[in-house]
C-alpha cells in the first residue's frame, strides 16, 4: 500500500509541481507570520526594563517637580534611593538640517539603570550629548562629531560624546538625546525644576509601601497603576508588567490578523490541490481499477490516494517552513530596528503547527478525489473508458441554494435595515460569505453561463476562438474549481478596493463639505508635535488672516440629568465657524457657540438631549462647568461628540496642542501671500508644515492609500496561488488532451495556433474567475463600507476603471500562466501522440 | 466482413474488371501517368546500434491522380511508416518523398503543417474527431484552422454523402464508432486535398460500419476523383481499391490491379509460404 502511493507520487512528480508551491506558498505564509509573531512575543517578553524604580513620582499639574523635592523624597523612610530625571521634547536634526524621523526628545543623564554606555562617555560639559543606538544610528552621528537639535523653535549645537541603550519603565518612550542636568533643564526651560523622580526601594519595602509614604508627605498624590496620564505615582514593576503585556497583546494581534490572510492564501491552495488529484484520479481510472481487480479494497484505494495527498502536504509544508523561516528573518531584523532587539525566536510550535496545517489542508481537499478513486468499478480496467462520471448535479444544486437562501436572507436584512452598526454589518458579512460559498459549490453551472458570452468575442478568433473555448467548457467542474480558486482571492481583492474607493470618495466629500479654509497648518508627520496654542495666536497674528480654527480633541465626563458618560469632545474658536470650519447645524446657529456647547445629531439622539439643556462637563484636572446646549450639528469629518468653545475648555486642558489649524483668510487677501506669511512664521518649527486645502486632502488620502497597499500586498500571495492554479490546470489538461493535440497538428493546426488555443483557454478561465469574484467582491466591499460609514449598501464607490484594469490584468496573467503548458502542448510529438494509448 | 455489397452506389466499380493485367513480383514501379504522390528510394531507420530497426528500405512506388490504391503487408512491415513519411508526419533517413512534385524532406515543420492542412487528408484508426467540436465543425476544421472559406459544392456533397442527416450538430461522443469514422473521411476530403491518407480505417469498426465507411472511401474516388493511399490487412477492405501494393521487411514486394477479395488472400498466402 505504501510503496503504492509512493511510486505512483514518483511517477507523478511532474504534475505535482504546482501543488506543491501552492501548500509551499500558503505554509510559508502561515510559517512566516507564527515565527515572526513569536519573535515579536520573545522580544516583548525580553525588552529589557528598568527593575530598580518602585515608584515613579510626577506631577499631574504642570508635570514638574522643584528639584528640592529630590532631597525629600529620598529622606521618607524606605526610599533607598532618589533619581531626579529631566524630560521633554526636543528633535535631534540630521545633517541636511531636518529632524531625524524618530529620533526626539531630551533627557537628563544619570548613573542608574537608564542608562548603559555602548561606546564613548557620559556628557559631562555643557555642550556635550550623549546619543540612543537608534538616534545615533538614524541621524549617522559618531562619537566626536557635532550634532545640532531644535527645541522650543530655537537651534542648539553639541559634541557627541557617547551612545547609549536605553532601559525604559513601562512604555516609557526612549529619548534620544542625554545631557547634563542642568543643560537639558536649561534646554528645556525649567530652570530648576525636574520632570519625575524615580524612587529605589530598600530590601523589604514594596511600590505600595513607598506610595503610601508619599502620600503622607505630599497631600492630593494618587497611585494609578501603569503609565496613565495624569498618574502622580508610577508603580514602576506595574508599569514594567503593563507594557509587557501590551506589546504581547500586540504581537498577538497582529498574528491573528495575518492568519487570516494566511487562511485566504490556504483556502485558494485548497481549490489547487482539490483539483489536482482529482484530474490525477481521472488520469488514472485504469490503474485503479486494475488494482480494484486485482483486489484492493475501496478503502485501501482511498487510503493510497490520501496517503498520496499527506506525502505531497509534508513535502510542501517543509518547502514551506523553510521559506516563512526565511521571510521571518529580515522581518525581524527590521522589527529589531525599531523596537530594541529581537531575535528570531524558533519554536516547536511555530515549525510543526505549519506542517500539520499544510498536511491537513492536502488531505482535506483531496479528500473528494480519493472517494471519487475509490468508486472506482474494476470493470473500467477493461472498458478502459476514462470515468468522466457526470457527478450528481442535483446534489451541488440544493447544496448552493441551502446556502444563498440563508445569505440573502442575511444581506437583504443588513442592506436594507435603518439601524447599522458593526454588529449589523458583521451579520452581513456573514451573508456575503455565504453567498461566495453559494457561488463556489454552484461554480460548475454558472461557468457554463458565463463562459457562452465571455467566449463570444473568441469566435472571432476562428476555428482556435472555437476550439479554445470548448475546451474551457468541456469539463465545467474542473473549469470552476480553478476558476473559484481566483474567485476567492480576487473577492476579498475587489472587496478592499471598493471599501477603500468608499472611504476616499468619504473622506473627499468630508473635506469639500467641512474644510472652508483655503490653507492648513498642520505637523508635517505623524510623530511630530502638536501645534501649541502660543504658535496658534502667532497665526492668527499673519497679515491677511482673518480666522484660525485650531481642533483639539478630549475625552471628557459628561452629565445631563440622569446621564453620566465619557464624551468625545471638540474644542475649537467659535469665531472661525463659518469662515474656516464648516459646520452644518440642525439646530440652533453655528454663532451661538460662544455662549455655550453643542452636540452632534448621533450623540443627540444617542444620549436624549436637545437644545436648552443644561449639561455638565468634567475637566481631567478636577471641577467641572455647567454649560447650555446651544446647538446640533450634522455628523462632520473634523468635529466630533462636543463641541466647546475654546476660551471655556482650553485652560482646562491636559494636551492643548492642535494637530490641525484651518486658516481662513480676510476678504481680498492674496492666498499666496498669506501662505507665505505663514511659511515665515513656522519656519523656526520644522514639525509644522502649511498645506493648501488640496494638499491637505492629498495628504489625507496618502494614509488610505498606505494601508491599502499593504493590504494588497498580502493578499497579493493568495491571487498568485490561484494563477499557479490556473497553470496547473492547464498543464495536467495538456497531457490529458495529447492525442487531441497530435490529431490537430495532423490535421493542420500550426505550433503557434496550438499555443493560442492554450493560452485563449486560460485567460477564458481567468475571466471567469474574475468576474466572479468582482461579483462577489461587490457584495463585500458594498456592506464593509456601510458598515464603517454608516451609508446606503448602493452607496458604495465602484472604482469601475481600477477593477476593469484588474480583469484585464487577470486575463493577461491566464494569458501567461499558459505560457508553460503551452509550449509543452506545441511540443507535442503528432506520431507519439497518434500512437498513444 | 462480407465481400463488397453490390449494391449501385457503395459497391466498388468492378464492371471494368477485364482480365486483369497482373504484374507481379514487379519491384520498379508502374509509371502510373500524372503520379500525385511519389517515394523515390524511400528509407526509414529507427534507432541506433543494437535497437536498429530498418522500417523502410528503399520504396519506390508512386499513386496517380484518382487511384485508389490499397497497401497490404504483415504486420510490421512499414505500413504506417510509409504512409507517415508520405503525409509529412515523420522524417524520413534518405530518399525522396514528393507529393505534387514538392519535396517533403526539405521542407521545416511550419511547412510541413501547412502542407498537411491545405493538401493533404487524413484518416486514423480511431480518435480522429475533437471532442468539443460538433460533427459539422469537425469536417470543416482544417479549412477553419487556414481561414480558408470551404468550396461549397464539395462541402455539400461531401456531407450529403456522409449521411448523417440532423446529427451534423452532434458532438462526436453522440455518434456510432462508423458514424465518426464517416465523418473523419469527411474532414480528410471536405478541403478538397491532393491526397487522402487513411491507415486502417475500419480496423476498429464491425464489418457493416467498415464496408460504409470504405463505399465512401470508393464513391469519393469515382465521383470526384479523389486520390486515395489506404493501408489495411484486411483483404475485403483492399478489394474496395483500384489497386493494391505489397510491403514486406520494408520494400515493396508486388502489386496487383483491379482486385477482389479471394485474389488478395491468394496473394497474401504466397508470400507468406515464402516467407516461411
Ligand atoms: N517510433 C519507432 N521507433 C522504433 N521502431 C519503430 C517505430 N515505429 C515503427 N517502428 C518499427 O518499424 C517497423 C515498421 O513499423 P510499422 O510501419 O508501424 O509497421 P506496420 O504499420 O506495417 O505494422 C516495425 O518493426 C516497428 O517496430
Ligand atoms: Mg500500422
Amino acid at each position: 500500500m505504501r510503496r503504492l502511493a509512493l511510486r505512483s507520487l514518483a511517477a507523478h512528480k511532474g504534475r505535482l509541481a504546482m501543488t506543491l508551491a501552492a501548500v509551499c506558498l500558503g505554509t510559508a505564509f502561515v510559517a512566516g507570520t507564527m515565527l515572526f509573531s513569536a519573535s515579536a512575543e520573545r522580544a516583548g517578553l525580553d525588552t529589557r526594563r528598568r527593575t530598580d524604580v518602585a515608584l515613579r513620582v510626577t506631577d499631574a499639574g504642570d508635570g514638574r517637580l522643584r528639584r528640592s523635592a529630590v532631597d525629600e523624597l529620598a529622606r521618607l523612610p524606605g526610599v533607598a534611593d532618589a533619581d531626579p530625571v529631566v524630560s521633554g521634547p526636543g528633535s535631534l536634526l540630521g545633517p541636511d538640517g531636518t529632524a531625524v524621523d524618530d529620533a526626539g526628545g531630551v533627557t537628563s543623564w544619570a548613573d542608574s539603570q537608564r542608562f548603559a554606555l555602548t561606546t564613548g562617555r557620559a556628557p559631562a560639559g555643557d555642550a556635550e550629548v550623549a546619543l540612543s543606538g537608534p538616534a545615533a544610528r538614524a541621524s549617522g552621528a559618531r562619537v566626536g562629531d557635532t550634532v545640532r537639535l531644535l527645541r522650543g523653535g530655537s537651534r542648539h549645537q553639541a559634541t557627541v560624546v557617547g551612545v547609549y541603550a536605553y532601559r525604559a519603565l513601562g512604555d516609557e518612550a526612549p529619548p534620544a538625546m542625554a545631557f547634563q542636568e542642568a543643560t537639558a533643564q536649561r534646554l528645556l526651560g525649567i530652570p530648576g525644576q525636574v520632570t519625575a523622580v524615580d524612587l529605589v526601594a530598600v530590601p523589604g519595602a514594596g511600590p505600595a509601601d513607598l506610595a503610601g509614604r508619599v502620600q503622607a508627605a505630599v497631600p492630593g498624590a494618587t497611585v494609578i497603576d501603569g503609565a496613565v496620564p495624569g498618574a502622580t505615582l508610577i508603580d514602576g514593576p506595574a508599569a514594567n508588567a503593563e507594557a509587557r503585556d501590551r506589546r504581547v497583546a500586540e504581537a498577538r494581534t497582529l498574528r491573528t490578523a495575518l492568519l487570516g490572510f494566511a487562511a485566504i492564501a490556504l483556502v485558494v491552495g485548497g481549490f489547487v490541490i482539490a483539483n489536482t488529484f482529482s484530474m490525477l484520479v481521472g488520469q488514472r481510472t485504469r490503474e485503479l481499477a486494475l488494482l480494484r481487480a486485482v483486489g484492493l479494497s475501496r478503502r485501501q484505494l482511498r487510503r493510497m490516494v490520501l496517503g498520496e495527498a499527506a506525502v505531497v502536504g509534508l513535502l510542501g509544508g517543509l518547502a514551506g517552513v523553510a521559506v516563512g523561516h526565511g521571510l521571518a528573518v529580515p522581518a525581524v531584523r527590521l522589527l529589531g530596528d525599531q523596537a530594541g532587539p529581537a531575535t528570531v525566536a524558533v519554536s516547536w510550535p511555530a515549525l510543526v503547527a505549519p506542517l500539520a496545517v499544510a498536511a491537513g489542508v492536502t488531505v482535506l481537499s483531496a479528500w473528494a478525489a480519493a472517494r471519487r478513486a475509490a468508486r472506482t468499478p474494476p470493470v473500467a480496467a477493461l472498458r478502459g473508458q476514462i470515468g468522466a462520471t457526470p457527478g450528481d448535479t442535483r446534489r451541488r444544486t440544493i447544496a448552493g441554494l441551502a446556502l444563498a437562501v440563508p445569505g440573502i436572507a442575511v444581506y437583504g436584512y443588513a442592506a436594507l435595515t435603518d439601524q447599522i452598526d458593526e454588529q449589523v454589518g458583521t451579520v452581513g458579512l456573514g451573508g456575503a460569505a455565504l453567498l461566495i460559498l453559494a457561488v463556489v459549490v454552484l461554480a460548475p453551472g454558472l461557468c457554463r453561463l458565463l463562459l457562452r458570452p465571455l467566449a463570444a468575442p473568441l469566435a472571432r478568433l476562428g476555428a482556435t476562438g472555437r476550439l479554445a473555448a470548448g475546451n474551457a467548457a468541456r469539463n465545467p467542474r474542473r473549469t470552476a474549481a480553478t476558476a473559484s480558486a481566483l474567485m476567492i482571492s480576487l473577492s476579498v481583492v475587489t472587496g478592499l478596493a471598493i471599501f477603500g474607493h468608499s472611504v476616499k470618495r468619504h473622506t473627499v466629500a468630508g473635506v469639500r463639505r467641512d474644510v472652508a479654509a483655503p490653507l492648513v497648518v498642520q505637523p508635517a508627520g505623524r510623530g511630530d508635535a502638536a501645534i501649541p496654542q502660543a504658535e496658534v495666536e502667532q497665526l492668527a497674528r499673519v497679515p491677511g488672516v482673518r480666522a484660525v480654527a485650531a481642533l483639539r480633541y478630549a475625552s471628557l465626563p459628561l452629565r445631563a440629568g440622569p446621564l453620566a458618560t465619557q464624551a468625545p469632545a471638540t474644542v475649537t474658536d467659535p469665531a472661525a465657524l463659518g469662515t474656516a470650519l464648516r459646520l452644518e447645524m440642525v439646530a440652533g446657529t453655528a454663532g451661538d457657540l460662544a455662549g455655550g456647547v453643542f452636540v452632534s445629531a448621533d450623540l443627540a439622539r444617542r444620549y436624549g438631549v436637545s437644545v436648552g439643556d443644561r449639561l455638565t462637563i468634567g475637566w481631567p484636572r478636577g471641577g467641572e462647568r455647567e454649560l447650555t446646549l446651544a446647538g446640533v450639528y450634522q455628523g462632520s469629518s473634523l468635529v466630533t461628540g462636543l463641541l466647546l468653545p475654546q476660551s471655556v475648555a482650553l485652560p482646562q486642558l491636559e494636551e492643548t496642542g492642535a494637530f490641525t489649524a484651518l486658516v481662513a483668510l480676510a476678504p481680498g487677501a492674496d492666498e499666496a501671500a498669506v501662505r507665505a506669511g505663514l511659511e515665515r512664521a513656522v519656519a523656526d518649527r520644522p514639525g509644522l508644515v502649511v498645506r493648501s486645502r488640496a494638499e491637505y486632502l492629498d495628504n489625507e488620502l496618502r494614509g488610505a492609500d498606505l494601508i491599502l497597499g499593504v493590504l494588497y500586498g498580502l493578499l497579493a500571495l493568495a491571487v498568485v496561488i490561484g494563477i499557479l492554479g490556473v497553470v496547473n490546470t492547464l498543464a495536467l489538461s495538456v497531457v490529458e488532451r495529447t492525442r487531441e493535440i497530435g490529431l490537430l497538428r495532423a490535421v493542420g493546426l500550426t505550433r503557434g495556433q496550438l499555443r493560442t488555443v492554450v493560452r485563449a483557454e486560460s485567460a477564458l478561465i481567468a475571466l471567469v474567475g474574475g468576474v466572479l469574484g468582482v461579483a462577489g467582491g461587490y457584495l463585500l466591499g458594498a456592506m464593509f463600507q456601510r458598515a464603517a460609514l454608516r451609508t446606503g449598501l448602493l452607496e458604495a464607490a465602484v472604482p469601475v476603471g481600477q477593477l476593469a484594469l484588474a480583469l484585464a490584468g487577470l486575463a493577461l496573467a491566464g494569458v501567461l500562466a499558459a505560457a508553460w503548458p503551452a509550449r509543452r502542448a506545441a511540443r507535442t510529438d503528432v506520431l507519439t501522440a497518434i500512437a498513444a494509448e | 466482413m462480407p465481400p463488397p455489397a453490390r449494391s449501385a452506389t457503395l459497391a466498388p466499380d468492378h464492371s471494368r474488371d477485364g482480365n486483369g493485367v497482373d504484374d507481379e513480383m514487379t519491384a520498379t514501379v508502374r509509371a502510373a501517368p500524372e503520379a500525385v504522390v511519389s517515394a523515390v528510394g524511400l528509407a526509414k531507420v529507427y534507432g541506433q546500434g543494437e535497437t536498429r530497426v530498418t522500417a523502410l528500405d528503399g520504396v519506390d512506388v508512386a499513386f496517380g491522380r484518382g487511384q485508389f490504391t490499397a497497401i497490404m503487408g504483415p504486420s510490421g512491415s512499414g505500413k504506417s511508416t510509409l504512409l507517415h513519411c508520405l503525409a509529412g508526419l515523420d522524417t524520413v533517413t534518405s530518399g525522396r518523398a514528393l507529393i505534387g512534385g514538392a519535396d517533403l524532406t526539405s521542407m521545416d515543420d511550419d511547412q510541413l503543417t501547412r502542407l498537411r492542412r491545405d493538401h493533404i487528408g487524413f484518416v486514423f484508426q480511431a480518435f480522429n474527431l475533437v471532442p468539443t467540436l460538433t460533427a459539422l465543425e469537425n469536417i470543416t476544421l482544417p479549412m477553419d484552422v487556414a481561414g480558408r472559406q470551404p468550396d461549397r459544392e464539395l462541402l455539400a456533397a461531401v456531407v450529403d454523402a456522409v449521411g448523417l442527416g440532423d446529427r451534423l450538430g452532434h458532438r462526436p461522443v453522440e455518434l456510432s464508432g462508423g458514424q465518426q469514422q464517416r465523418v473523419a473521411c469527411a474532414r480528410a476530403l471536405a478541403s478538397g486535398p491532393r491526397v487522402v491518407f487513411a491507415d486502417e480505417p475500419t480496423g476498429n469498426l464491425d464489418s457493416r460500419s467498415g464496408a460504409e465507411v470504405l463505399g465512401f472511401l470508393r464513391r469519393a474516388a469515382d465521383e470526384i476523383g479523389q486520390t486515395i493511399v489506404m493501408v489495411t490487412h484486411d483483404p475485403t477492405a483492399a478489394a474496395y481499391a483500384d489497386r493494391v501494393v505489397f510491403l514486406a521487411d520494408g520494400r515493396v514486394v508486388g502489386e496487383l490491379g483491379r482486385p477482389t477479395a479471394d485474389r488478395v488472400l491468394e496473394r497474401m498466402k504466397r508470400f507468406d509460404r515464402r516467407g516461411s
